[in-house]
């Protein structure tokens, strides 16, 4: 299982703060990590995202392995 | 530098401690920083620069005193609503500490001034409330080499980040290359915020730029950080140079300051 947290307006769009993604493999780029979140949740928007896998910086060619934590950061404007 | 007794007893929590002394307070009142906005953010960011004893801090707002602002804006009070922020930002400061210099600009910062401004601060901070200025503000900082202490807030949740590409670490668009699409982060009043919100990460935003200005401690550079009231928790997220960023990479196509269109239908409607 993948652990996925939402940031930010995401939460709201998706209707959680975290998921257990089921990959059915032991890893994956985080493109089809994206996908799967995106065929799970019709509300999550297509934009790019920052991400990251186990607290660094992540992108779209990046290998996701079981167990493994992905967070998605939308910017705040907020001030 | 020598201190008046005054300023000896003012300063005296900070001279006491070995990392900061008569040397890192001297320090701080030869410094100069630059906080764009005194809204949420700018207001307790304002507030513990000036209590340090930050010889110039320059505040830059082009909007009036709003009774809705006083929930979080703590730098100014019911007395001030109707009134330049910049100028209310002044007043407070100047009453709460007088060695601090204050220069206030009471207009909104643009393209064609922006840079002219940051030029004569040593560190510069966003506590502004769109993502035009927040990239404008960005490419400006990285132009002028200035390092550039980042806040946003979201409801419940804020940011925090120290920006410096001329050192090795990212700028705001290895992490966000350009504004997020229309409608996916609501802006401005579209959004609620818990007022509280805004102290711990304007404060925050402060704290960084005081330790940069002494040199102490591990700073957020390199790092961007997550704050969630609701949860009372912290996350640090390692963010690394983008080779390919387009300001700050190695072909840079971003050469001026770019202006967006504020994506938020109500500000404009003000």
């Amino acid at each position: 299982m993948i652990r996925v947290l939402f940031f930010g307006m995401l939460a709201g769009k998706t209707g959680c703060r975290e998921f257990s993604l089921d990959m059915k493999k032991p890893q994956a780029p985080l493109k089809e990590v994206m996908e799967a979140l995106h065929a799970r949740f019709s509300g999550l928007p297509r934009a790019p995202y920052m991400t990251a896998i186990n607290e660094e910086q992540a992108e779209a060619s990046s290998v996701v392995k079981d167990g493994d934590e992905v967070a998605i950061m939308p910017p705040f404007s907020g001030g | 530098m020598d201190f008046t007794e005054e300023q000896i007893e003012r300063y005296s929590r900070h001279i006491i401690l070995p990392e900061v002394g008569g040397k890192g307070q001297a320090k701080l009142l030869r410094s100069s920083v630059f906080v764009l906005g005194a809204g949420g953010l700018g207001s307790p960011a304002l507030l513990y620069l000036a209590s340090a004893g930050v010889g110039t801090i320059g505040v830059a707002d082009g909007d009036l005193v709003d009774l809705s602002n006083l929930q979080r804006q703590i730098i100014h009070n019911s007395t001030r609503v109707g009134t330049p922020k910049s100028l209310s930002a002044k007043k407070t400061i100047e009453d709460l500490n007088p060695d601090v210099k204050v220069v206030a600009y009471n207009e909104r910062l643009d393209a064609a001034n922006i840079r002219g401004v940051l030029r004569d601060y040593d560190i510069v901070l966003d506590g502004s409330d769109n993502f035009p200025t927040r990239f404008l503000m960005n490419d400006a900082a990285f132009f002028e080499k200035k390092t550039l202490v980042s806040g946003s807030m979201f409801r419940f949740e804020g940011q925090v980040a120290v920006f410096k590409p001329r050192d090795g670490y990212p700028c705001y668009r290895c992490l966000y290359p350009e504004p997020p699409p229309k409608g996916l982060v609501p802006s401005c009043q579209e959004a609620g915020v818990l007022g509280a919100l805004a102290g711990v990460i304007g404060v925050l935003q402060a704290v960084e730029a005081i330790k940069e200005i002494l040199g102490i401690g591990e700073t957020l550079a390199g790092y961007l950080m997550l704050f969630d009231s609701l949860r009372m928790s912290f996350r640090k997220v390692r963010v690394r140079k983008d080779p390919q960023c387009a300001l700050c990479g190695e072909n840079s196509s971003i050469k001026e300051l770019v202006t967006y269109e504020e994506a938020c239908e109500l500000r404009a409607a003000k």
